[in-house]
Parts: C-alpha cells; sequence; structure tokens
C-alpha cells in the first residue's frame, strides 16, 4: 500500500512526483508495547510550480500522514509517542488534520506529543480546533511536551551540547 | 442568613504538622532527579539529611569532559578527568553509584582547553567503576575511529571489559564492530555514524544477540548484513527509515521480542534517494 506524504500547504493535496514512502505494516509485532516515531515537516522551494503571485511557493512536506498509516497498524501499543520536527515558521501551516481523524477511533492509554521551538499554549491552541484531539487533551491521554525532543531509548539517554 | 452548619476544617499548619517521608521515598523520588545535577546539589544544599541520599543519584550519571559547557547545563554531574580521579581516590565508595558514564569531548582530540590533562591519563581512575552498566563516548565532530589517539583507544576499551557493562553508544564515524566479538557483556549498542564492519567470513556466533540497537544514520545494507544475523532476540530498536526492504525484514526478524520501536521519517525525497548497498 501507497501512501503519499507530501502534501501544498494550502490544499492539503498530494504533491505530484515526490516518491512516495510506502506504509509500514506494524501488525505483525505482538509484543510492541512503546512506539515512537519522529516525523519531518519541511519547508521547501519548488519552481516549478509558480501559479500563485509568490515568486516561489512555498509548500510542506509533511511526514505526519504516514506516521497516522503507520499507528493505524498498531494495535498492541500502551505508549505512544509522536515528535514533530518543523522547520522555522512552519507552526501555522501544519495540518493535523489526518492525526484528529486518527483521534477519533483510536484508543490509546497514553501519547506524548513532543514539539520543539513551541510554546505549550501555542500548541494547545491549535490542536483544539479538532474536536477528537481536544478530548484527548482533556482527559489527559494527549499530554504536550513543548520545546523539547522526545527522549532516547532509556539504555541511551545522554545529553549533547 | 443563617450560618452554615458545615464543620469548618482548620487550617493546615505546615509546621506544626511535618510531614515525615521515609529514606526509602526520599530516595525514590531523588531517583527521578538522576539527570538533572543542579536540582540534585540544590537539594543536598537545603538540608543535610539529603546530601547521603542525593549523593546516589548524582554519581548515577557523570560526564567526563574538560569543556565548562557541560558542568554550566547540569544534566549529569560533569567532572574535569582530574577531578573525577580525585573524587574517587578521596571517597573510594562513590565508584559503586556510577552507572551511566559519559566521556564528551570537544573541539579536539587532543583538547586541554581548561589546563586539564584530557581524560587519556586516567586509565587506572576509571577502569574501577565496578557498577558500571552504559558508556557513552560523545563529540561534537564525529570523530572517525582511526583519528582518535591510541592510548585513549586503550581507555575505551578497559570500559568494555568491564563484566557489568551492557550499553555502549559512541559518537563517530567507523567504530570497527569486530572490537565486540571480544566482549559479549555488550549486547545494546548504539551508534550516531556508519560503522566498519569486518572482513572476512561473518560468524553470527563470534558476537552475542543484541537486545537493543541504535543506528542514528540510515541502515545501509553492508551494516544490515551484519546486524541482521544479531536481532533475534532484539528488544528495542531506534532507526531512521530509509529503504523498505531492509526496515520491512529487521522487523520480520525481531517480531517475536521487539518491545520498542523508535522510528524517524524524514521526507519522502530523502529517503529514496538512498542507494541500497552504500556505505
Amino acid at each position: 500500500m501507497i501512501d503519499t506524504t507530501t502534501c501544498y500547504v494550502d490544499t492539503g493535496e498530494p504533491y505530484g512526483n515526490s516518491p512516495p514512502i510506502p506504509s509500514i505494516n506494524l501488525s505483525s509485532l505482538p509484543h510492541l508495547q512503546h512506539l515512537t516515531v519522529r516525523v519531518d515537516v519541511k519547508s521547501e522551494d519548488d519552481s516549478e510550480y509558480t501559479d500563485f503571485d509568490e515568486d516561489i511557493q512555498e509548500f510542506c512536506a509533511s511526514c505526519l500522514p504516514s506516521a497516522v498509516k503507520i499507528l493505524e497498524t498498531a494495535s498492541s501499543l500502551q505508549h505512544l509517542t509522536i515528535e514533530i520536527n518543523k522547520d522555522f515558521g512552519l507552526w501555522h501551516s501544519i495540518d493535523f488534520s489526518s492525526l484528529a481523524a486518527f483521534a477519533e477511533s483510536a484508543s490509546f492509554p497514553h501519547i506524548d506529543l513532543y514539539i520543539k521551538d513551541i510554546t505549550h499554549d501555542e500548541v494547545v491552541k491549535k490542536l483544539v480546533h479538532y474536536d477528537s484531539l481536544r478530548k484527548w487533551i482533556e482527559q489527559g491521554v494527549l499530554v504536550i511536551h513543548a520545546d523539547v525532543t522526545a527522549p532516547g531509548l532509556p539504555q541511551f539517554i545522554y545529553y549533547e551540547i | 442568613m443563617a450560618p452554615s452548619s458545615e464543620p469548618q476544617t482548620p487550617a493546615f499548619n505546615a509546621r506544626s504538622h511535618p510531614i515525615v517521608f521515609s529514606f526509602d521515598i526520599i530516595d525514590y523520588i531523588l531517583s527521578f532527579l538522576r539527570y538533572d545535577s543542579k536540582s540534585l546539589l540544590a537539594c543536598s544544599e537545603a538540608h543535610p539529611s539529603f546530601s547521603p541520599i542525593v549523593e546516589r543519584h548524582l554519581y548515577y550519571y557523570i560526564i567526563v569532559s574538560a569543556s565548562s559547557k557541560f558542568r554550566s547545563a547540569g544534566h549529569g554531574y560533569c567532572l574535569k578527568p582530574s577531578h573525577l580521579n580525585q573524587v574517587l581516590s578521596d571517597t573510594p565508595g562513590i565508584a559503586n553509584h556510577v552507572r551511566v558514564l559519559q566521556i564528551a569531548l570537544g573541539e579536539s582530540l587532543n583538547h586541554s582547553s581548561d589546563n586539564d590533562s584530557g581524560p587519556f591519563d586516567e586509565e587506572d581512575a576509571l577502569e574501577n567503576l565496578p557498577a558500571l552498566e552504559t558508556f557513552l563516548f560523545t563529540n561534537e565532530y564525529s570523530f572517525s575511529w582511526q583519528k582518535i589517539p591510541q592510548d585513549f583507544k586503550k581507555v575505551l576499551e578497559s570500559f568494555l571489559r568491564l563484566p557489568t557493562l551492557h550499553n555502549l553508544h559512541f559518537d563517530g564515524r567507523q567504530f570497527p564492530l569486530s572490537i565486540l566479538y571480544n566482549y559479549p557483556n555488550i549486547d545494546c549498542l548504539s551508534l550516531s555514524k556508519a560503522p566498519e564492519i569486518p572482513v572476512g567470513p561473518d560468524d553470527a556466533n563470534a558476537y552475542p544477540q543484541l537486545k537493543s540497537l541504535v543506528i542514528k544514520d540510515y541502515l545501509y545494507a553492508s551494516f544490515w548484513n551484519w546486524a541482521k544475523r544479531r536481532i533475534i532476540k532484539l528488544q528495542s530498536l531506534q532507526c531512521k527509515y530509509s529503504n523498505e526492504k531492509i526496515f520491512l525484514e529487521a522487523l520480520e526478524i525481531c517480531s517475536g521480542t521487539l518491545n520498542d520501536l523508535d522510528l524517524k521519517i524524514s521526507s519522502p525525497c530523502e529517503a529514496s534517494s538512498l542507494f541500497l548497498g552504500q556505505n
């Protein structure tokens, strides 16, 4: 199953020629309890697309829909960690609708969401626009960790300067 | 208006009702601060009774570095190499608390930025850590193994000999995996860059099965050919998704034991541009 992961900021439609990341099926991992998914949300310049007034159209290459596809295949999880690494200034362009749609049907005991270079209030302000994500926050299922990255495997926690 | 008939709860007076916690509870609470040496030191200064408990956790994770940046950050307890030597000599019992040791090099392999002698001549002291479980070698510029001075390589290998040591992280390029063949105690391996693959026929029995594998670089085919025979019992995996064939094969091999997966997904273009087999 192929999942196109690169989308325009404004329409959310798939961006044409980018090679897709195939979906990964985790259903064959019956003992998987903790999944950490680190996704990039990047800003790229594309000179082929100059339909608008701007000289260079910015689009958002988000791997979040891909990550959600993976989450849908992981049924035994006790703990889910999502880390979003975004390019500077792209916060308002990130589309969380794929995660929100997933939240409507999924049930996880605990989800940690890590986003760097953004305040806790800004994250909450954006996510509460989605009913399902707002419920997750209110129920304490979704815990937001602003301006930090997700920790690695417990054996290898260390700090770099 | 009639006064409320509900009984009034007297205000709680913390001074007249001091809360007394047992040693075990305080010890447990402070264990959450093992990666926050600044807070541990603050607790120690708050009351003298905290000091012996704090000591156990303060030395749990120590960073040996001549760079002052680590000392100011305050994550692990950062010591200059000579300072660690002195602490271990003056108070030998402290060595029993050390579980995680990070040697962090700065801008130069032969640095002495603080007029310190560097970590290279501390072998005897550093080797004497009887409870060490995790050894982390980090450096800012991902030096290749070949560029590390010979005497420091000996220090690194002296840690690997410790029977309690299970977790090894090497930050740099071309770490020779053949070294591990001498140290079957290492079953959790973390590498920031592609390592050097042993030449010649690969005997899977020459190195025990890994419980944990972190490769922050891509899963290159040459590394994967070495690793895939050693992950049948893998419990945790952290990697960067790059190649569908390699990744799905990895999951299939360790599907019976894997319980912790940490996956980084970058842009589709980045992932697809990698050529299978290139190292």
